[in-house]
């Protein structure tokens, strides 16, 4: 009889061996998944660098939330961030005004905050020049008149105090239709005339490629956005030097500087990386030699991500599934618990699963595996149960009537009988392992996702088909293979037609 | 060899059985017959464990089949089911050695097993590696009977094992099935709802109905002396079967 467990522990052994194996790294630098933050991430990630220490990093990790809570798991060391943001939605219970008082609660927080970094990056709404010379807005007070107005916001701006949540009290605004959208997508939906008016940040480099008016705030409401950098206090005594370091960006990058820098990487499509480098030469004088990765080097380290996200949680959810499906057909109300379960778990949408993640398991890989991990389970689960059930019971009653004990009769009878369903159940799992894991990183974990991210951000096809098309194509790889194990794992006796026969 | 001493089973508050008592004598085939439904295949169920009396008794060789090792009780039955049960994922000679593979019984051990019982049967060596999907219906039966023979059990539970097969097949059966018991001169206890087979096979015939026992006898004293109006009945239903398979019909 062929063991055909043990096919299955070969090939997921195998994903084993794809996983990379870093170096002690020092300073873990992290950015937001706004371009701002993370040009701003990656010049102070080279200038730790070009000091000789190891600086790593981790890009577009998602909203301030999840920034600000690694910087406390310590699994960050420092990212970007704005006083406004820190005072009006970080702290914002604290009714924060002046930045003393600030610096002083994050001292007690174990948080440093640089001195400001020189540009103010404030909120702000915007419309389109058509728009303005029609209806003559021209201040936010004036849109209490423009009732039709459709909004589109970010949906971080959307939920925050010094947002659209603290504005449209402040100015009395009517308007109910509002659309939260991706930033990035939402210069596209007012160029299209989807929306009237967005919110922008006063740096972006859009504002004046689309030749947008900016809504005068005559109520004072944003607050000012200075960037700054937050760091962990340990980092000081960790890092001699360190402040020396921050002290050479403090200041140093104006507001028409930031736009400049923005453009590049949203309009003329340079890496952020490169667009750092350059910062870093032109305007403080420091060379960093820029190994940039080849295309086959990146590619090749998305694959071992990918591969290694998906690979450890289908194979964690196949050690688990397969036992709960046998438990599943041996009690009747725990199996209608066990698949109750794994069924609630499926209807949580993945975006949600990974970010609730996050509290318990922080950011990176395990979130991920973890989240990947639990969508897994229903399709085995399910298909176990039902492979089991779905023998005839004179065939159990056979095995019984020979004698067979129950162990026995599970791994001699019923688990092969079962094999091409559990077989297709890992199937349905590993594919949608696959195409959910592009997801992973929004949470910093890698992957296929990771163009995908990038290229969503910089309206750029190519980069996001960087992403899409290998994830689509090892999801069709693995269903091939999966067919193949099928010829292996699946019984002979179960795979053969029926003979004429006398 | 088996012994009932009321014997009463309920499936779902509908009597299976209702106190039931009979004994079947070594080394002779018992047929056990009666209308569908009538508890037949239950007695049959009861004998080897898988179903559970709710009162009396079930004795074998003196001793009430123990519910500790009942395990190994059962490796002393063998058991054929109507369509053979075979397991389709398994080849002939896997079906067949199942059980002595569990038992850790030596390969030369299991090959001369096999050897005799395809002599025995009459079925094809080169066929040991074919699949269930692969055989005939005859030829299924055949293999559940050398599986149910492969521990060399002291009785042979039969639960219709000839009712899936088309007449010709099922008539060729019957001989050859006979000719098999009285050369393994094992007891054998047989269910099936055709008198015609019952008078071919059974020294002793057990007739049921609606769960209990009405006459159990030879075919002759079923035929000449009834207990009751039903065994006529039921006789007379299948009175031209009954002379075609040489019984001894007046």
């Amino acid at each position: 009889m062929k063991n055909w467990m043990n096919y299955f522990f070969i090939i997921f052994l195998s994903y084993g061996f794809c996983q990379q194996t870093e170096d002690p790294v020092k300073i873990v630098v992290g950015s937001k998944k706004f371009t701002e933050s993370i040009i701003l991430g990656e010049i102070i990630t080279q200038l730790v660098q070009t000091k000789g220490l190891l600086a790593s990093h981790k890009k577009q990790l998602g909203g301030t939330r999840i920034l600000w809570n690694a910087l406390l798991a310590g699994e960050i060391d420092m990212y970007p961030d704005y006083t406004g943001t820190v005072m009006r939605e970080i702290l914002s219970e604290l009714e924060i005004t002046d930045e003393d008082r600030l610096r002083q609660i994050l001292f007690e927080m174990g948080v440093g905050i640089s001195q400001a970094i020189g540009f103010n990056n404030t909120y702000a709404l915007g419309i389109k020049e058509e728009t303005w010379n029609k209806s003559g807005v021209n201040q936010i007070s004036d849109l209490k008149k423009y009732t039709e107005f459709i909004f589109g916001f970010s949906n971080e701006f959307m939920n925050r105090e010094d947002g659209w949540l603290g504005l449209k009290g402040y100015y009395q605004l009517p308007q109910k239709n509002v659309r939260g959208l991706d930033h990035d997508l939402a210069y596209r939906g007012l160029e299209s005339g989807d929306i009237h008016l967005i919110d922008m940040y006063s740096t972006d480099a859009e504002i004046e490629y689309y030749n947008l008016k900016r809504l005068y705030d005559d109520k004072k409401f944003f607050p000012p956005y200075r960037a700054i950098f937050l760091y962990r206090l340990d980092l000081v005594s960790r890092v001699p030097g360190f402040l020396s370091i921050l002290e050479m960006i403090e200041g140093r990058i104006s507001e028409s500087i930031m736009i400049k820098l923005n453009g590049r990487v949203k309009l003329e499509k340079k890496s952020e990386k490169s667009v750092a480098t350059q910062f870093l030469k032109s305007n403080l004088g420091i060379r960093v030699k820029l190994d940039e990765e080849t295309k086959i080097d990146v590619f090749i380290q998305r694959t071992k991500e990918h591969l290694f996200l998906s690979g450890i949680s289908l194979f964690g959810a196949i050690l688990i599934s397969i036992p709960l499906g046998i438990l599943a057909t041996r009690r009747k109300k725990i199996g209608q618990f066990i698949l109750g379960i794994a069924g609630i778990i499926q209807t949580i949408p993945s975006l949600a699963l990974l970010v609730f993640m996050i509290p318990l398991l922080g950011i990176g890989e395990m979130p991920a595996i973890a989240a990947l991990f639990l969508y897994s389970l229903l399709p085995i689960i399910r298909n176990t149960h039902t492979g089991i059930m779905n023998i005839p019971g004179e065939m159990l009653e056979s095995a019984d009537a020979l004698g067979l004990p129950r162990l026995v009769r599970l791994r001699l009878i019923e688990l092969p009988m079962a094999s091409r369903s559990i077989l297709a159940g890992i199937k349905t799992s590993a594919v949608i392992n696959i195409g959910t894991a592009t997801l992973g990183a929004l949470i910093g974990a890698g992957g296929y996702g990771q163009p995908i991210l990038t290229g969503i951000r910089l309206d750029d096809t190519g980069l996001i088909l960087q992403g899409a098309v290998p994830a689509a194509t090892l999801a069709l790889l693995v269903q091939v293979i999966f067919e193949g194990m099928e010829k292996l794992i699946v019984p002979r006796g179960l795979q053969i037609k029926p003979e004429n026969v006398e | 060899m088996f012994q009932l001493q009321n014997v009463s089973k309920h499936f779902n508050g509908i009597d299976a059985l209702k106190s039931i008592s009979f004994l079947t004598p070594k080394n002779s085939t018992t047929v056990l017959i009666g209308p569908s439904g009538c508890g037949k295949s239950t007695v049959l169920r009861l004998m080897i464990g898988l179903v559970v009396q709710d009162t009396g008794k079930v004795i074998f060789n003196k001793e009430e089949i123990p519910k500790l090792k009942v395990l190994s009780f059962r490796r002393k039955i063998g058991y054929v089911i109507q369509d053979g049960g075979l397991f389709p994922h398994l080849s002939v000679k896997q079906n067949i050695s199942l059980m002595a593979e569990y038992l850790k019984q030596s390969p030369d051990e299991i090959q001369a097993r096999i050897s005799f019982l395809c002599e025995l049967t009459q079925f094809p060596l080169k066929r040991l590696d074919a699949y269930p999907v692969q055989l005939s219906g005859g030829q299924k039966q055949r293999v559940s009977l050398m599986r149910a023979l492969m521990l060399d059990p002291a009785v042979l539970l039969l639960d219709e094992p000839l009712g899936a097969l088309d007449p010709m097949v099922r008539s060729k059966m019957q001989r050859e099935l006979k000719r098999i018991f009285q050369d393994l001169d094992k007891t054998v206890i047989m269910v099936t709802h055709d008198i015609g087979e019952a008078a071919f096979f059974g020294d002793s015939i057990i007739l049921m109905n609606e769960g209990a026992v009405i006459q159990h006898g030879t075919m002759t004293e079923l035929l000449e002396t009834p207990n009751e109006q039903f065994v006529e009945d039921f006789i007379n239903a299948q009175r031209n079967s009954l002379g075609s398979v040489g019984g001894n019909s007046p």
